[in-house]
């Protein structure tokens, strides 16, 4: 498992996730590819948005969550186990956390200034000297392509920011940490249809240089954006595909009917 | 758009005790001052001592409000020092911490305090003081200090119950939030939440402040006296305007102390609005720093 590993950003098995008692991520084995623009789909209660969280561990922070199973996260510096395995390491939660950054469906925008929203992780978290903070936010802002746009208002309020502002001002939080994974929760499902491609286009052009593991219920943009793509229904990973060249909407439609059988 | 009777009878009983809310603050608020303001002067408040004299405490002041103002601004500065960090934490603990049976015993303990009438902590400190004479310290008297234990008693449940609400106004969505940018549960709690908490806080913070400076029942047990000139220290004896205007109003004999004693109470609500303005200037100031505003 080790050897391979390189290539492949997070391997998951038999990962099960419950809350009181209730499973709602079953059985889950996924090797997500280190490069490109990984996407989950399935309906809602799928249990898509579980499996993501699972991979930050922050289904830990709702209380009766029960994980169990393995997975492993390769962030450079090799593999670690990512819940805690007999006789292998695994990351603090809180240095987990910064390292894979995590966009949430709806904007969550600190209820602070735009550079505070940024600033803060920065700072509390990481502990970043004060001197070094205006270039690591203006860094994260022109990286999110926020920059130009908020320049000049940096001490405005975050939540006056419309809303797919904010969701690139939390797309910048995240980046401004330097984490070495993106989760994005349906990043666009809160966004008018600008607002929307412009987070897509954005998402292409970070996954260059990131792994990124996405949740999608759009299938439409599972299309644009996908290079690997896993299926789920009720819990489970149904179907794993490698690219979606040349596949349309109505046959990922067909594949997710199917599955729901 | 026609709307049922029901309703139009509802928004009409609704808008009228919304204006008769603060008719009633303006007209209690208005007669205090009417009768207050017209006193209000040198005279009032320094008696005939001279006034630069008597703030610095060279001339006692006999008949004159001056040391009862000072008597209640300690009194109610004491009690919040005492009062705001075991009510802050103690609502911290509640919203944050505890599990379901916790929040159920010291939420009851939290209500009884609340109940518990202002006489009774007052004989409380007396009972204290009497323990303390006949056990460690014989020389134990009531004082500022003890009255303000007391209060801040008082206060407490005040405190603890609006932190509580103000955490419980924090979404969730922010904890997790901040919780996914890698932030511990502390440092959440410290640079997020609480400061968002604040403006609901401060609420508590306001009707406490209101409470210690109108209270009489708990000081009269424990070292509040008619006429004690300046505090002489934490444990020495001291008055304070909510007394002085009890003891006005029980012991006046001409129309001449009775106005005096509606001066002491036009002198209290200006203590109490000077209190409010500093708590919301502060609170203000604080937020622009946590928000980070320019």
């Amino acid at each position: 498992m080790q050897a391979a590993s390189s290539s492949f950003v997070l391997r998951m098995r038999r990962l099960s996730v419950s809350f009181s008692g209730h499973e709602v991520v079953r059985s889950v084995s996924l090797d997500v590819p280190r490069s490109g623009v990984a996407v989950l789909v399935g309906r809602s209660g799928s249990g898509k948005t579980t499996l993501l969280r699972a991979v930050n561990r922050l289904n830990e922070e709702v209380p009766g969550c029960r994980t169990e199973g393995q997975a492993e996260l390769s962030l450079g510096g090799g593999p670690v186990a990512l819940y805690p395995e007999p006789g292998r390491k695994t990351l603090p939660l809180e240095e987990l956390r910064r390292r894979v950054g995590m966009v949430f469906q709806t904007p969550q925008v600190f209820p602070v200034s735009v550079y505070r929203n940024v600033a803060l992780p920065v700072s509390v978290a990481l502990g970043c000297p004060r001197a070094e903070l205006d270039d690591r936010v203006r860094d994260a802002l022109v990286r999110a392509d926020l920059w130009n746009e908020v320049e000049g208002r940096l001490n405005m309020s975050a939540e006056r920011l419309s809303g797919g502002q904010q969701q690139r001002l939390c797309l910048a939080r995240a980046l401004a940490l330097e984490p070495d994974m993106l989760l994005l929760d349906e990043p666009t499902a809160s966004l008018d249809v600008r607002a929307a491609r412009h987070v897509e286009e954005l998402l292409l052009s970070l996954s260059e240089k990131l792994p990124v593991l996405m949740v999608s219920h759009s299938l439409p943009q599972s299309l644009r954006l996908a290079s690997f793509l896993a299926v789920m229904a009720e819990g489970r990973v149904l179907r794993c595909l490698n690219g979606v060249d040349g596949m349309e909407e109505r046959d990922l439609e067909r594949m997710l009917l199917q599955e729901g059988e | 758009m026609r709307h049922s009777v029901p309703f139009l009878c509802f928004r009409a009983l609704a808008a009228f005790f919304a204006v008769f809310v603060p008719c009633v603050v303006f007209a209690l608020m208005g007669y205090l001052l009417w009768r207050g303001l017209p006193v209000m002067g040198k005279e009032l408040l320094f008696g005939h001592a001279a006034p630069l004299d008597a703030i610095l405490g060279r001339t006692p002041v006999w008949d004159g409000l001056w040391p009862a103002c000072v008597g209640t601004f300690w009194l109610v500065i004491l009690t919040m020092l005492l009062a705001i960090v075991p009510g802050v934490g103690c609502g911290v603990f509640l919203a944050e911490m505890a599990t379901p049976r916790q929040k159920r015993l010291l939420g009851a303990a939290v209500d009884m305090l609340a109940g518990m009438p202002s006489i009774v902590m007052g004989l409380f400190g007396f009972m204290l003081i009497l323990l303390l004479r006949h056990t460690v310290l014989p020389d134990a008297n009531t004082g500022l200090l003890l009255a303000a234990g007391c209060l801040a008693l008082l206060v407490l449940p005040v405190l603890a119950a609006s932190t509580r609400e103000a955490l419980a106004a924090v979404p969730d969505s922010l904890r997790l939030a901040a919780a996914a940018s890698g932030l511990s549960r502390v440092q959440t709690m410290a640079h997020l939440c609480l400061p968002a908490a604040a403006r609901g806080m401060l609420g508590g913070v306001v009707l406490a402040v209101g409470r210690a400076a109108e209270d009489t029942a708990v000081i009269l047990f424990t070292g509040v006296v008619a006429n004690a000139g300046l505090p002489a220290g934490l444990l020495g004896k001291f008055e304070a305007l909510s007394f002085d205007i009890y003891y006005i109003s029980s012991q006046y004999q001409d129309q001449q102390e009775l106005l005096r004693g509606f001066g002491a109470a036009a002198l209290l609500l200006g203590i109490s609005c000077a209190l409010l303005v500093l708590a919301r200037v502060l609170e203000h100031g604080f937020r622009r720093k946590w928000q980070g505003k320019a």
